[in-house]
């Protein structure tokens, strides 16, 4: 499955948007402050996750990379904030769903699905 | 740009010497980093015997923009009847080949040194491997050891491809 390029948006209180490259030094710095925060994807092509940031909370953003002995690999994209000492988060997955939860189930059993093939050739 | 980590095994006196990249581990009684069926077949495991420690860190080949963090590993494979496979995380991470690590030994790595059986761990309940965060290329996480620990009434003969997933947070 090819590899997403995407960028952040964030739409910051005044309303305007700005974009973030994930390549740019200390992207991840520029969050905040963000009424909305958004992965989208740099050919236009593929889906996007937006999520609304509640009064108060920091947004985060950061990819999860998931691999195996075998050499199963997979990197799902998360988007969410935190408050009050938790974290909100929602995933975005290669094949373009989404999940929503502290990690994701589906990515992990995309992983074993990988595993599962790899063995058998 | 996106990172790049690899897995490598980590030999000899305090498991300073470091590997190539490898794709997958031999349990076996010798310590080396390779991975072939002639290897298991030279250094077979004896039954109530464990296995030499191997003993593996991930490696950064190329950096994050930001960090990589949050290490976990769990296990995708069930249980062999009548095997397991320790493991524990060992040493501290950093510059490569990392420090404070041991020896690899055929000494049993057991619960009271805070060994875990890694099929403790599960896509629900992940292990921690290491929590420390690292932005430098040939930087290292801490250890993981792994031994395989087979009981004495197992029959002679190889035990299915055991699979292990990993993974980590990038910024």
């Amino acid at each position: 499955m090819d590899e997403i390029q995407f960028d952040v948006l964030v739409t910051r209180p005044g309303g305007e948007v700005e974009r973030i490259a994930m390549s740019e030094p200390k992207w991840f710095l520029r969050l905040s402050p963000a009424l909305v925060v958004a992965y989208s994807a740099r050919n236009g092509q593929r889906a996007q996750l937006a999520v609304q940031v509640p009064e108060g909370a920091e947004p985060v953003a950061f990819m999860r990379v998931k691999k195996s002995t075998v050499g199963a690999f997979l990197r799902i994209y998360g988007l969410g904030y935190q408050v009050d000492g938790n974290t909100v988060m929602a995933w975005l997955l290669p094949d373009g769903s989404v999940e929503v939860g502290p990690d994701s189930t589906l990515a992990n059993a995309m992983l074993d699905e990988q595993n599962v093939q790899r063995l058998a050739r | 740009m996106v990172a790049t980590l690899t897995m490598r095994v980590y030999t000899g006196t305090n498991a300073a010497t470091e590997s190539a990249a490898v794709s997958g581990i031999d349990l076996i009684s010798a310590d080396n980093a390779t991975n072939t069926l002639a290897n298991r077949a030279a250094y077979p495991v004896a039954p109530s015997a464990p296995s030499m420690t191997k003993h593996i860190r991930l490696h950064i080949d190329s950096a994050p923009v930001g960090a990589v963090s949050a290490f976990k590993y769990w296990m995708s494979t069930t249980k062999p009847a009548g095997g397991d496979i320790m493991s524990q995380p060992y040493g501290a991470g950093g510059a490569s080949p990392g420090t404070g690590d041991f020896t690899p030994t055929t000494a049993g790595i057991a619960t009271a040194t805070s060994a875990k059986s890694a099929y403790t761990y599960t896509s629900a309940s992940k292990g921690t491997w290491d929590a420390t965060g690292y932005s430098a290329v040939n930087a290292v996480t801490v250890a993981l050891h792994l031994q395989l620990q087979v009981g004495w009434f197992m029959v002679a003969g190889g035990i299915a491809q055991q699979v292990m997933n990993f993974q980590y947070d990038e910024t």
